[in-house]
């Protein structure tokens, strides 16, 4: 011991160290240790979500195509295990809280602990890194997974969130819900399962996080050792179909009338990310300083339209990037949808914002920071949305946020061309068998 | 990590002296006994302290002046809790040493500004703020059914005793328009008369400062003591299961079981049913997860839940309207498992560490951490280390024997009718 040496680079704001180190078979490790806490959470990802649905397997040379909802089906069922010991009972044994999720972009499998972290994180390792699909226990999920899918249609808020992607992307598979539809579940085979791992689940498309009460250098040696037993097939680099996604959308309006009673709208701006010429990390914080700016609680327009009763909660903003495009979807409860709208198209003629806002919400990013490295969870989180967004981590921001400049400002202010755009409203039904949005 | 608690007659001060954490929480509540009539008109006052205040007046240049204080988060809820109504301000900020000097005091500033110095003119709140918090309160009431997973519970409750608190809504629609805003400026003034007040920080404090500081803010000096007790005592038990249902235009029926909870000793409160209802209704190691799940896949999501102050016991469930009967019945086979004592030592152990993994992660979080304090302090519970302690001590025969106290009351099923699929494609 005491012979090797991650990597390591210094948190500047909270004196926290990152350690770093990429082993041989490719996986990527990241720690960041935090003496004082109880508990350690660990995430193992794949950069592997539910848009890389089109693909050359790794076993073949022709792309194929695999059913939408695929790599999270593909999650749920990594808890299978041959011998028959279900993961979740064993961190439960463990006193470890497991669990895993798929997002459009990559799929994570993780568990928090504050005992017997080894061995927790060993068979983190083991469990995912052993695929075990049969017929039998592929048909017993559909049935849970079709069960998830109806709970989600009956959420306004997440049928907002994906028909506005539906409507936005033409041919990207960013449009289609992350778990598909029933039909979609009900395609999926064991092959495909077998294909879709075999493909995406190599120690070279993944990356494990670790946050919180843990020696490093101790914590590697575990993760090498059982690295080292493991035979992992060398493969090619992972080829994914080339999309090419129109600046159009599918739909540009569409009105929707659902189980509510406070109708709720979905503005979608889908911005070509050709003409933006800064960096893609420094863009994300340009766009977020400016959306604040223009829609947050200090603007004019949210006090503005709260007197005026147009607006029922806080404006919600989410971007959704693929290799084209970006998605800004702006969400809102209100009981006039119309006149909101119109206002937020008003609002987005002149995306300058003031000096002093610039400083205010550059203030805000860098104390941010701070709160982030308070939480375990929110570190490994943080981690893990910068290694899937920009393939690399962030660790200093600050060294960013004090680069930013009003100057830069309009130049990637001018670059954002918002002429496609897609707009969804929620209505409820009436008792008369009409519609009517304002009740 | 240094406790120490106060009682200043007009309110409880608890302190909290830890370096685990870069930031300072303080929160304040305040609880009286609830009434029903007074639930709506309660209900303004966390929204509209937040909304502008004296010294900031709109919710614009509130927020700015926060973004110049290094973005505390600041939040307000509100809340019954068994007999009580609670309504809770918090706040959590970077400790100046991370930022610059003088911070803490500024931070400190703020909170008190909007808490104790409200947007008033003449006899009633701003007229714009409460413009928009009533907005904000009416689409809340009306929105109810927008999340079926809760009105579900809602309306569970309802059928269980629609007299009890345990069925009191978070406002009602049809008193809205009673109130005015300057009658939401006399409740609040007598909350700060007769509500029972806490207030707690958490941080790398200086207890004295802190003591002096929060004497300046909070500035009551009434001698209150509460009244009532906090849970919520049933007296009616039924002997068969109630069964009721709702139509709502869903593709996902939810199914609630409510239980009531006869009388605990005070071992069997804090430790026993939190671990029978951990066997019963815990995360993935369940009976019910197990069973429903895992070998019916009749549910994505299954689950119990107990609610301390309430004396009740729920199980949620999504599930097709067709496995409504069959469900049932596997929840009804698990209560049995349960009375039997047909409980492995696996079971109960897994249900005792996922409870102490619960502790350890509170543990880790500020706001977590001053959560627990006040729930400690609320329902009387040991301190963390002695619960890590105590937990181990409950056997698979206490888990049995309780089952006794606990009432099978009503099964609720909220469901789209017949042929309802809305698969999107």
């Amino acid at each position: 011991m005491g012979v090797m040496k991650m990597k390591q680079i210094k948190i500047k704001k909270t004196d926290d160290m990152l350690f770093y180190d990429t082993l041989d078979n490719g996986l990527q490790v990241f720690m960041v240790p935090k003496e004082k806490m109880n508990t350690t959470f660990v995430s193992l990802n794949v950069k592997y979500g539910a848009i890389h649905n089109e693909f050359t397997p790794s076993d073949d040379k022709k792309m194929a195509k695999v059913p939408n909802g695929i790599a999270h089906f593909l999650e749920h069922k990594m808890f299978e295990q041959e011998n028959g010991v279900d993961p979740m009972m064993f961190y439960a044994e463990k006193g470890a809280d497991v669990n895993a999720y798929t997002s459009l972009y990559n799929t994570a499998y993780h568990f928090s602990c504050s005992s017997h972290l080894n061995e927790n994180l060993e068979y983190l390792l083991d469990f995912v890194q052993a695929p075990y699909f049969t017929d039998e226990n592929i048909a017993k999920e559909k049935g849970i997974i079709e069960e998830e899918i109806k709970m989600y249609n009956d959420d306004p808020y997440s049928f907002l969130e994906e028909q506005i992607r539906f409507n936005a992307f033409l041919n990207h598979p960013i449009k289609y819900s992350i778990a598909g539809t029933v039909r979609d579940i009900n395609s999926i085979t064991k092959e495909h399962l077998y294909t879709c791992y075999n493909t995406f689940y190599q120690p070279s498309n993944m990356f494990l996080v670790i946050s919180g009460k843990f020696d490093p250098e101790t914590l590697l040696e575990v993760i090498k050792t059982n690295q080292n037993k493991k035979d992992f097939p060398k493969k090619g680099p992972i080829k994914l179909k080339k999309i090419t996604e129109d600046n159009k959308v599918l739909k540009e309006y569409e009105e929707k009338v659902m189980n509510v009673e406070v109708p709720k709208i979905s503005y979608g701006l889908k911005i070509p990310l050709k003409p933006i010429k800064i960096e893609p990390k420094k863009g994300t914080l340009y766009l977020a300083i400016m959306l604040d700016s223009l829609f947050g609680s200090t603007s004019t327009f949210n006090e503005e339209m709260k007197e005026k009763g147009y607006l029922l909660s806080k404006i919600l903003i989410e971007t959704f990037p693929t290799e084209s495009h970006l998605l800004v979807t702006i969400n809102a409860d209100t009981e006039y949808a119309d006149e909101l709208l119109e206002a937020i198209k008003n609002r987005l003629l002149d995306l300058s914002i003031s000096d002093e806002d610039f400083e205010n919400k550059r203030k805000m990013f860098i104390s941010n920071g701070i709160y982030i490295y308070e939480d375990v969870n929110s570190i490994n989180r943080n981690i893990t949305n910068d290694l899937i967004l920009y393939n690399e981590y962030y660790p200093n921001i600050d060294d960013i946020l004090n680069k930013l400049n009003k100057k830069e400002y309009e130049i990637f202010k001018n670059s954002i061309k918002i002429s496609n755009t897609t707009t969804l409203i929620i209505k409820p039904k009436t008792s008369e068998g009409g519609y009517d949005v304002k009740s | 990590m240094k406790y120490q608690y106060q009682d200043m007659k007009a309110y409880n001060l608890h302190l909290f002296k830890t370096d685990k954490f870069k930031t300072i929480t303080i929160m304040i509540n305040f609880r009286r006994e609830i009434k029903k009539d007074e639930i709506t008109i309660r209900s303004f006052i966390h929204l509209l302290l937040l909304l502008s205040s004296k010294k900031y007046q709109s919710g614009r240049i509130l927020s700015s002046e926060a973004e110049g204080l290094y973005g505390p988060y600041i939040g307000a809820n509100e809340n019954r809790v068994g007999n009580f109504a609670l309504t809770s301000f918090y706040m959590t900020m970077i400790n100046e040493k991370y930022t610059e000097a003088g911070m803490n005091d500024k931070g400190m500033d703020f909170f008190k500004e909007i808490i104790f110095n409200p947007d008033v003119d003449g006899k009633g709140f701003n007229k714009k703020s409460f413009a928009i918090a009533k907005n904000e309160i009416k689409a809340k009431l009306k929105s109810v059914k927008d999340n079926p997973k809760y009105y579900s519970m809602v309306r569970m409750l309802e059928y269980m005793d629609p007299e009890s608190p345990i069925s009191y809504q978070s406002g009602y629609l049809e008193v809205l328009n009673s109130i005015d805003e300057k009658k939401v400026y006399d409740y609040y003034k007598s909350m700060l008369h007769s509500d029972l007040v806490d207030v707690f920080i958490l941080g790398n404090i200086d207890f004295l400062d802190m003591k002096k500081l929060v004497a300046d803010m909070v500035s009551i000096n009434v001698i209150k003591k509460a009244k009532k007790d906090i849970y919520i005592n049933h007296k009616n038990f039924v002997k068969r299961l109630k069964k009721a249902e709702d139509e709502e235009n869903l593709s996902q029926a939810k199914l609630v079981v409510g239980c009531k909870i006869g009388n605990l000793t005070s071992f069997e409160r804090k430790y026993v049913l939190p671990i029978y209802s951990g066997i019963l209704g815990g995360p993935s190691y369940s009976k019910l997860f197990q069973s429903v799940r895992e070998k019916n896949s009749l549910a994505y999501y299954i689950y119990s839940n107990y609610r301390r102050a309430d004396n009740l016991l729920t199980i949620s469930s999504g599930i097709n309207k067709e496995s409504y009967n069959k469900v049932l019945k596997l929840i009804k086979e698990e209560f049995n498992n349960m009375s039997k004592g047909n409980i492995t030592e696996d079971e109960l152990k897994r249900a005792k560490e996922d409870m102490i993994s619960i502790l350890q992660n509170i543990e880790d979080n500020p706001l977590n951490l001053i959560n627990n304090y006040m729930w400690q302090f609320l329902y009387s519970l040991d301190d963390i280390k002695m619960r890590k302690d105590e937990i181990n001590k409950v056997t698979i025969n206490d888990v049995k024997n309780i089952s006794k106290k606990i009432y099978l009351d009503t099964a609720y099923l909220l469901h789209g009718g017949d042929e309802n699929e809305t698969d999107k494609d």
